[in-house]
C-alpha cells in the first residue's frame, strides 16, 4: 500500500471515530496522531533519533498557549459572577416583560462568547434565562435555542473569541486589531440582522413581573477578588490590543496574564487548573500532528488540486462557495478538525487558482463559527441549549431545532457571504 | 450534557434563583403519623407554603434579640 492511501486511511479513522463518537475526540484525535508517527518513521516522513524536534516543529504552539491562556483568565472571570452581575442587571433595565429580558439576554450571549467557551457562555447565560422564565411564568425555550445560535455569532468577534478564530489568524499572521476591524462589524451586523426575526417569536408568554428587588450584587460573592480580578482581565484584553506594536507573541502575553490571574485574581488556582478544558488542547495539539502527516505524506496536495478544480468554475465566489461548504461541515462535525484540514488546503487551493489566501480564511472562519448551529449536534452550546431544555422539562427535539434555527443561520449565511465578496473584496 | 458543565449549571442556577427568586430549601422528614401521599402532596400546595412562610417571619421574629431589628 502507498503512503498516500495509509495517510488517507488514518485520516478516515479519525473522521468514523469523530462522527461515531466512539471515544472521546481527544482521544480520537490521540489515536490518529500516534498512528501517523508510527507509520510516518515506517515511511520515512519522520527520523530517528530526532523525532521529538520534527513533531514539535509541526505544533503550533502559540495557538496552544494562546487557547490555554484564555481558556485561564476566562475561568477566572466567569468564578467572580461578573457575567451573572451584568445579565441581572440588564434585566433589571428591561423592566417588566419576558421577550425584551430575553432579547437583552440573547445581545449579551453575543459579547459574553466573546470572551469565554461557547460551553460555559450557554452555561451561564442559560442559567439566568431559566431563572427569569421562573419568575415571568414564562416559557424559556425559544430563547434558550437562540442564545445557542448568537454564541455562535459572538465567537467570531475576536480572535481569542474562538479556536478555529486562533488556528486560522496564526496561519495568516494576522494581528489582534487587524482581525477585529473584520470581524467585529459582521458580529454586530449578524447580531442586528437577526433581531427582526428572533423578536415575533421569543417570551410571548409570561406575566408581567417587577424584578426591580433583585439586587445583582448577590452574585458576587467576593468584591474584592472581583476588582482584581477585573484589572487583570482588562489588562490583558489591552496588551492583547497592543501587542501588535509590542511584537511578543500573542500566545505568551495570553500566559503571561493568565499566571498574574491565578497569582492575583483567583483563591482557588488547583480548582481553575481542573475546570480548563484540557481536552480540547490535548486534541488541538494531536491533530496539528495528523494535519502535519497528511501535508508530508501529499493528502492535502491531492485534496487540494480536488477543491481548486471547483474554484476554478468560478474563482470569484469560491471563497463565499468555500464558506458554505465549512458551515455544513461544521453542523455535523466539531470544528476544529474542519478548520485544520482545510487551512493547509486553503494554501495550495489559493496557489493553484490565485485567489487571495487571506479572503480565503476568513471565508472559513465565517463558516465553522455559524454552522454549528444549523444542527443540535453541531456545537457544544447547541447540545449544552439542548440538555438544560431537557432537564427543565421541554425537550426540544431535531425537528423543532431546525424550524426555528435553519431560516436564522441561513440568513447569518448569506449576509456573510454578502460581506466576503463585497466588504472583503473577494 | 456532560457532567462537569451540568453541575455548573445546577450551581449557576441555584445562586441566580437566590437573587431572582429568593428561597430556601428544607428537607423535612416525613411525620410518623403523616400519611405518606398527603405529606408529599403538601410540596406543591400554595396554601401551605404560605403558611409556612408566615410562620417563617413569626419564627425569625421571635429569635430577635432585643434592640436588633
Amino acid at each position: 500500500m502507498n503512503i498516500t492511501n495509509i495517510f488517507v486511511l488514518i485520516f478516515a479513522l479519525v473522521l468514523i471515530l469523530l462522527v461515531t463518537e466512539r471515544y472521546h475526540r481527544s482521544v480520537a484525535a490521540l489515536i490518529g496522531a500516534l498512528l501517523t508517527i508510527l507509520f510516518g518513521v515506517e515511511y520515512g516522513l519522520f527520523h530517528l533519533p530526532n523525532i521529538l524536534n520534527e513533531i514539535i516543529d509541526l505544533i503550533d504552539v502559540n495557538t496552544i498557549l494562546l487557547a490555554v491562556g484564555v481558556m485561564i483568565l476566562a475561568e477566572a472571570i466567569t468564578r467572580t459572577g461578573f457575567f451573572e452581575f451584568i445579565g441581572l442587571w440588564l434585566a433589571k433595565l428591561a423592566g417588566s416583560s419576558f421577550r425584551r429580558v430575553s432579547i437583552i439576554l440573547i445581545i449579551l450571549t453575543v459579547f459574553i462568547t466573546a470572551f469565554v467557551t461557547t460551553i460555559t457562555a450557554m452555561v451561564i447565560m442559560g442559567a439566568l434565562t431559566i431563572s427569569l422564565a421562573r419568575r415571568f411564568k414564562a416559557d424559556p425555550s425559544r430563547a434558550i435555542i437562540y442564545e445557542a445560535v448568537m454564541t455562535n455569532v459572538g465567537g467570531l468577534m475576536f480572535m481569542i473569541s474562538s479556536i478555529p478564530n486562533m488556528i486560522v489568524a496564526a496561519h495568516l499572521n494576522l494581528e489582534f486589531i487587524e482581525f477585529t476591524k473584520i470581524s467585529l462589524p459582521l458580529t454586530l451586523i449578524l447580531a442586528l440582522a437577526s433581531l427582526p426575526y428572533i423578536y415575533p417569536t421569543v417570551g410571548r408568554t409570561g406575566e408581567p413581573v417587577k424584578i426591580a428587588e433583585a439586587d445583582p450584587w448577590t452574585v458576587i460573592e467576593d468584591k474584592h477578588m472581583f476588582y482584581r480580578a477585573m484589572i487583570v482581565f482588562v489588562s490583558a484584553i489591552t496588551l492583547f490590543v497592543v501587542r501588535d506594536f509590542i511584537g511578543v507573541p500573542l500566545g505568551l502575553i495570553a500566559i503571561g496574564c493568565a499566571i498574574g490571574m491565578l497569582a492575583l485574581g483567583t483563591r482557588e488556582p488547583e480548582s481553575i487548573f481542573s475546570s480548563i478544558d484540557w481536552g480540547t488542547i490535548f486534541f488541538l495539539t494531536a491533530f496539528y500532528v495528523i494535519v502535519g502527516g497528511l501535508e508530508k505524506s501529499g493528502v492535502l496536495a491531492l485534496l487540494a488540486s480536488g477543491v481548486s478544480l471547483i474554484s476554478t468554475l468560478n474563482a470569484a465566489i469560491f471563497p463565499a462557495v468555500n464558506m458554505w461548504i465549512c458551515a455544513a461541515t461544521s453542523s455535523i462535525v466539531d470544528n476544529i478538525p474542519v478548520t485544520m484540514i482545510l487551512i493547509p488546503v486553503m494554501d495550495y487551493v489559493s496557489r493553484l487558482a490565485h485567489i487571495p489566501l487571506r479572503i480565503l480564511g476568513w471565508s472559513m472562519i465565517f463558516g465553522a463559527n455559524l454552522g454549528g448551529s444549523i444542527t443540535p449536534i453541531g456545537s457544544p452550546a447547541s447540545i449544552i441549549a439542548i440538555g438544560i431544555l431537557r432537564r427543565e422539562g421541554k425537550p426540544v427535539g431535531w425537528g423543532e431545532w431546525l424550524k426555528r434555527c435553519l431560516p436564522l443561520v441561513s440568513i447569518q449565511l448569506l449576509l456573510a457571504s454578502f460581506y466576503i465578496l463585497f466588504a472583503l473584496g473577494a | 450534557m456532560s457532567g462537569e458543565a451540568q453541575k455548573k449549571y445546577e450551581e449557576l442556577k441555584s445562586k441566580i434563583e437566590k437573587t431572582v427568586n429568593p428561597y430556601i430549601t428544607l428537607r423535612i422528614p416525613i411525620p410518623e403519623k403523616a400519611d405518606r401521599r398527603e405529606f408529599f402532596d403538601l410540596e406543591k400546595d400554595q396554601e401551605f407554603i404560605e403558611h409556612v412562610k408566615d410562620e417563617a417571619v413569626k419564627w425569625v421574629n421571635s429569635r430577635r434579640k432585643p434592640g436588633k431589628r
